[in-house]
């Protein structure tokens, strides 16, 4: 009894999330690499999203997930991978992180300049840039992602493009 | 204490400027406060510079490819144990072959083509190098490509501008008489006019035009990777070449290399990283006037480039090319006059 319950439940999880997979994935994986700036561990980071997706609808069905849950769990693991990374740049044990971390395949100058700009972003402010400018939320809804308020959002906003601007601008 | 708090605001403020999120009475603001306050406008800039960050971001996002295929992603682990297995093995049975079908055959697929066209040119430069079947005299010749920047002077006129811009490309390409190292693909590039700045008095104009001339030298091989593509024969390369063509680089000379009738040729070296990035400027031949040396390398470091490729890989590589700077003391058409 207990086993067929079991089987539904899964089967049912399976096609929300297996939903969700098809309509997020490619945008929330481009997402996340830029926020890590590594397409392995973006990868890497997708998956365990939508692993995570699949475990709460396993936990409780009736949860509605979003596409906002979605980039929640995505940011909230993205701004982790990055202070781990900084501790680890910081201690020096692994220089190669630094290296592979500007290798995003795209070739236009406007992808280049945004990846420059994105390694020398806080976590916080490149989350905010990322969720209004590259994911197209509102400040609002980015606000209610991050849990914050929407003027810190536009603050944050504000001092990323300004660095933003200066990498932009500065020639090599 | 005043300033401060006003300055947090102004933030939240340019922030909900650079998203389109501002009402009229918020863009009135920023404006105000800008116009009084030259720190906020060197650091933040006027309003349209920062939805022109953000466009940037946009451009970023939507030249992507990058396209992670269901397959790829879940079935990356499934190496791993035995909830991820499961679940990992459920995709797979829900995708089917479908995605299977496609990573295994569609990525082939995708990367052939490719390579068929980055053969093309390889294959030019193979038969410019050593073709026994061409003519005594065509055999060493090598099409030069060069650029010339025009540079002349003129008195304001509102409408002249306009009948330039329409000029170049009705015109031929002209034939100079300065040599300078031969490119390795032929590019065909239609000549683009280059206003650089007006002035109240006279007003100058920098004209890139595009130029050929056959020389009989033959060609430098100075990198060791060109040496390795000879020998290795079957590699395929793509040359380094900046992105949006070679109009992308757009030396600006000061305003003294006008007044000072600066002329000459700049031959540069820019070294091009695997990114793209230009890392480093090398004049090979110096134009005789430093400010000129340093307007092309400027600008040279400025563009962005394409990476060589090797295989399909991207690898460092070399950006060759020169600038002839020319200027035209013919005050009365603005036009500049054909060289020799």
């Amino acid at each position: 009894m207990e086993q067929v319950y079991l089987v539904t439940g899964i089967s049912a999880a399976q096609s929300r999330v297996e939903a969700l997979v098809r309509e997020h994935q490619t945008k929330l994986a481009r997402y996340i690499r830029r926020m890590v700036g590594d397409a392995d561990v973006a990868l890497d980071i997708t998956q365990d999203v939508f692993f995570s997706a699949y475990r709460t609808l396993q936990r409780e069905p009736e949860r509605p997930l979003t596409a906002g849950w979605l980039y929640k769990t995505a940011t909230n693991t993205a701004i982790s991978f990055l202070r781990r990374k900084k501790i680890l740049r910081f201690m020096s044990l692994d220089r190669e992180h630094d290296v592979r971390s500007l290798r995003i395949d795209e070739r236009s100058a406007a992808s280049i300049d945004l990846q420059a700009a994105m390694r020398r972003l806080p976590a916080e402010q490149a989350a905010a840039i990322m969720l209004t400018s590259y994911a197209g939320y509102s400040s609002q809804e980015a606000a209610a992602i991050l849990g914050t308020s929407a003027d810190a959002i536009r603050q944050r906003v504000c001092r990323a493009l300004r660095t933003m601007r200066a990498v932009m601008t500065e020639s090599v | 204490m005043r300033g401060s708090l006003l300055h947090k605001e102004i933030e939240s403020l340019a922030g909900a400027l650079a998203l389109g999120e501002a009402t009229d009475a918020d863009r009135r603001a920023y404006r105000e406060h800008i116009a009084s306050c030259t720190r906020c406008l060197t650091e933040l800039g006027g309003e349209h510079e920062l939805a022109r960050t953000t466009a940037t971001i946009v451009q970023a996002r939507d030249g992507e490819v990058w396209d992670p295929q269901p397959g790829n992603v879940l079935r990356r682990r499934s190496r791993g144990l035995s909830p991820v297995v499961r679940f990992a093995a459920a995709f797979a049975i829900t995708f089917g072959l479908a995605a299977s079908a496609l990573h295994y055959f569609a990525v082939p697929a995708r990367t052939a083509p490719a390579s068929v066209v980055s053969y093309i040119p390889a294959a030019e430069t193979i038969r410019h190098g050593a073709t026994p079947a061409a003519p005594q005299t065509q055999q060493r010749r090598l099409m030069v490509y060069h650029n010339v920047v025009q540079m002349a002077r003129a008195p304001v006129a509102p409408s002249e501008s306009r009948s330039l811009a329409a000029q170049p490309s009705s015109r031929t390409p002209e034939i100079a008489a300065v040599t300078v190292y031969p490119q390795t693909a032929p590019r065909s590039k239609a000549p683009a006019s280059v206003p650089v700045w007006r002035d109240p008095v006279w007003r100058t104009v920098a004209r890139m035009t595009t130029t050929s001339l056959s020389e009989t030298s033959p060609q430098r091989v100075s990198s060791a990777e060109m040496l390795q593509l000879r020998s290795a024969g079957r590699s395929l390369t793509n040359e380094a070449a900046p992105l949006g063509g070679e109009t992308a680089i757009n030396p600006q000379p000061p305003m003294i290399a006008y007044a000072e009738g600066a002329e000459g040729t700049t031959a540069f070296e820019v070294l091009i990283d695997e990114r793209g990035m230009p890392t480093k400027c090398v004049i090979t031949k110096p134009a005789g006037y430093r400010f000129l040396d340093e307007a092309v390398c400027k600008a040279a470091m400025k563009a962005r480039y394409s990476p060589k490729t090797l295989d399909g890989r991207p690898v460092p590589g070399l950006y060759r090319d020169a600038f002839t700077f020319r200027v035209s003391s013919n005050e009365s058409d603005g036009l500049p006059k054909p060289i020799h």
